[in-house]
């Protein structure tokens, strides 16, 4: 099935690109490429939908693998927040949490999108990218020699990531 | 949905100062007249954010010693929000001059300003779709992010930017130089025909946004594949071009200039209204949250400053753009009568809307901006709505030259309009990676956003006429007629003057716009997001521009395969983004000091 949609696309993608850039355009042609293309489209529309609890990404292969990995980020997140202000590599660990936990879940999110449309992986992802953006200021926050700002900003991202724990599809669980 | 409530204040970081913004808007005008004199002359813009942060980096860290990473964030916004107003005016300002028309330039400048904070406010839902939930590359947003926080990012680091920057400067050089082409006649090296455009540009900017994009950007090489390696021997094979193009050498031109690129256009706009349709939840649950963002601030009744502007700035000003544009059209040719300016100056602000989905898309992918493409369609639906096409009368016909300053003004709105939206989106990517609050650099840049239009349209004016009003340095002045070094050519707004003849005498391309859409909106339903912009982009641009960043994508995903996601976040990013920095750069050195000779 995986084939014919591939062949349905691109047959029908390069009979319509040619037919559509002559001049004047060979209209009936052209819709039979459309045609097809759109068929492969949906056909591989579909495909991907059931292929994504199997997930693509290193690490982290299916749903519940990406729900761990957001728990695990929001737990170290709150680890962080508890560290004293004058923890010296404060900064280093903020970078280790945003490339070896973070990173990962975020190269990983096509998983939820696939599987459970992308009002659910708006709900989840919205609230994730903000924890992201509140760790970045909190680096920069630090870079800054700011540890102040930078626990308020680790406190926002910590609460940002429970939100998207809670925003979670509950079909997935 | 939860979203970012009131920062807590009092922990000191300082975010908007005084001196970020007031050295954001010096940067911002001196470049500004710059690059619209280079613009005039060279026939295109150059982006001023990473030189703007550099000189944030040397005066608000290095001389003053305070500065803070988002307060240099805010300098490198202003200035560079104010400087892309150049691009969107030289593009189509002087077509108006060049086609002898009268206009009156403060309706123009209006336009302008309209479109500048239409760019602004268009973006705000679109930032939360494309930089939070598609988490699109923006490869110069992030470049310019590794050089905001390169002082603190690690020796490493550093060092790979460096390199990065030094590699690409000195092929820039080298270019200028004469040592090193621009393009690499590969095709011609390996015998094969021209029409299959086997060039590559060697820029290494290129190559860096490829890096950057990888496995994303893709599709676009795939689009110049579909172009040039099969299209064009289709073309070619069944003599669709005509005998006596053919003959005259002119094979190569027919299929880029009639083929490629009306359909390219065509596909470039099916695929983004395509992509509204698909995200569409997508894009109401991100302006759900904008609203409950504000919600969760009323709640907690505290003072500080939310990270999101409200959902209703987005409503209020589409509206007023809306209002102003109509004004706009009104005032400058109430001849059209009140339906045609109504529908006027409401499809002039429904296609800024899609432009900038468009150019937000294409930048967030590519880096590339299809600007003048997008002004095109819009003086083209303009003169259609004014009914200027076709009617077998000339330009000195008062009605049609009447329609055609209507047309223009408002591809002046959308062109800088669009030119805000890709600045902005960089911008805000570059803010999302530093943790910059959106909401602090969107009202920043609505607080500037009136003064590149200003400095741009006042120099473009000035340098076209001589005080006492007799001929510049235009076209038609003695500089340009005798080819002395300070004519200024204005070749962008050279090509809309020809497009306008041509669609003026019923020659525009609207079947072909009509079959790329249709085929630009089958594509993007295939289960990969943002394919009908890419395809259609690849197809708008040179051949040899989409082989050198595909290069850059494939070697990318080569390195990511190998070495694992981290690895690129350390190696390669300061490395890339040394390469766009470096480049960037160079090239502005070089093109102010050709441009004041």
């Amino acid at each position: 099935m995986n084939t014919l949609a591939w062949i349905l696309f691109v047959a029908g993608t390069l009979v319509a690109t040619a037919t559509g850039a002559h001049s004047p355009p060979m209209w009936a042609p052209f819709g039979l490429g459309i045609a097809l293309a759109v068929a492969g489209a949906m056909l591989l529309r579909r495909q991907s939908a059931k292929q994504a609890a199997g997930g693509d990404a290193d690490g982290i292969h299916d749903l519940s693998g990406l729900r761990e990995a957001l728990h695990e980020v929001t737990a170290n997140t709150a680890a962080l927040e508890a560290l004293p202000d004058q923890t010296h590599d404060l900064l280093e660990r903020v970078e280790a949490l945003q490339l070896e936990h973070l990173l990962p879940m975020l190269e990983a999110r096509s998983i939820l999108a696939s599987s459970h449309g992308v009002k659910s992986y708006a709900r989840v992802f919205t609230p994730i990218a903000s924890g992201e953006r509140c760790l970045n200021r909190a680096w920069s926050a630090l870079a800054d020699q700011n540890p102040a700002e930078a626990r308020v900003q680790l406190g926002r991202a910590r609460g940002h990531f429970e939100a998207a724990e809670q925003g979670w599809p509950a079909s997935s669980t | 949905m939860v979203e970012a409530g009131p920062v807590p204040s009092g922990t000191g970081y300082r975010e908007i100062s005084a001196r970020a913004i007031a050295l954001g808007i010096i940067q911002g005008i001196a470049m500004t007249a710059a690059f619209t004199y280079a613009g005039l002359k060279l026939g295109f813009g150059v982006g001023g954010s990473s030189v703007a942060a550099i000189l944030g980096l040397v005066i608000l860290r290095g001389m003053l010693r305070d500065g803070t990473i988002v307060e240099n964030n805010i300098n490198q916004t202003v200035a560079s929000g104010i400087n892309t107003a150049s691009s969107g005016v030289v593009f189509t300002v002087p077509a108006l001059l060049l086609l002898g028309l009268d206009f009156n330039p403060w309706m123009l400048v209006i336009a302008a300003v309209a479109g500048s904070f239409m760019g602004i406010v268009v973006i705000i839902p679109l930032r939360k779709q494309m930089v939070e939930l598609d988490r699109l590359r923006f490869p110069t947003g992030t470049a310019v992010a590794t050089l905001l926080k390169a002082t603190a990012s690690g020796r490493e680091k550093a060092i790979l930017l460096g390199v990065g920057t030094l590699l690409s400067a000195a092929v820039v050089v080298g270019m200028e130089l004469g040592v090193v082409p621009e393009e690499w006649d590969v095709g011609s090296l390996l015998g094969l025909p021209p029409y299959l455009g086997v060039a590559l540009y060697l820029s290494l900017m290129n190559l860096g946004a490829g890096l950057l994009s990888g496995k994303g950007g893709m599709p676009f090489f795939l689009g110049g594949v579909l172009a040039w390696w099969f299209l064009a021997p289709v073309a070619v094979n069944l003599a669709w071009i005509p005998a006596e193009t053919v003959a005259a050498g002119g094979t190569v031109d027919f299929l880029y200039g009639s083929m490629f690129r009306p359909l390219g256009i065509g596909i470039l706009i099916g695929g983004a209204l395509m992509g509204v349709v698909l995200a569409f939840p997508a894009i109401k649950a991100a302006i759900q949250s904008l609203a409950s963002a504000v919600k969760l601030q009323q709640a907690d009744g505290s003072s500080g400053p939310a990270d999101e502007l409200s959902a209703r700035v987005l409503y209020v000003g589409v509206a007023l753009s809306a209002v102003v544009l109509t004004g706009v059209v009104f005032a400058l040719d109430p001849s059209l009568g009140l339906p045609r300016i109504l529908i006027a100056g409401i499809a002039g602000t429904v296609w800024i809307a899609v432009a900038g989905l468009i150019v937000a898309q294409a930048t967030g992918m590519t880096d590339i901006s299809p600007l003048s493409g997008l002004a095109l369609i819009a003086v083209t639906l303009l003169l259609g709505i004014t009914g200027a096409i076709g009617t077998g009368k000339g330009l000195d016909d008062a009605a049609v030259s009447g329609a055609v300053v209507v047309a223009v003004a408002v591809g002046v709105a959308v062109c800088v309009a669009t030119s805000q939206c890709a600045d902005m989106m960089q911008d805000l990517k570059t803010g999302h990676l530093v943790g910059a609050r959106p909401a602090a650099q969107q009202v920043v840049q609505f607080g500037v956003a009136w003064i590149g239009p200003l400095v741009a349209i006042g120099t473009m004016m000035l340098l076209w006429n001589t005080p006492d009003g007799s001929p510049g340095f235009g076209p038609q002045s003695a500089a340009c007629l005798q080819g002395a070094g300070d004519c200024l050519s204005a070749p962008q707004a050279g090509a809309l003057e020809g497009m306008i003849r041509g669609v003026v005498d019923g020659n525009a391309p609207v079947d072909k716009y009509l079959a790329g859409g249709i085929l630009g909106g089958a594509v993007t339903l295939f289960p990969v997001g943002g394919l009908g912009v890419l395809l259609g982009l690849a197809m708008y641009l040179p051949f040899s521009i989409t082989l050198g960043y595909g290069i850059g994508c494939m070697m990318s995903m080569g390195l990511q395969r190998a070495k694992g996601a981290r690895w690129m976040e350390d190696k390669v990013v300061p490395l890339a983004a040394g390469l766009i920095v470096g480049e960037a750069l160079t090239a502005l050195v070089f093109s102010i000091a050709k441009a004041f000779g």
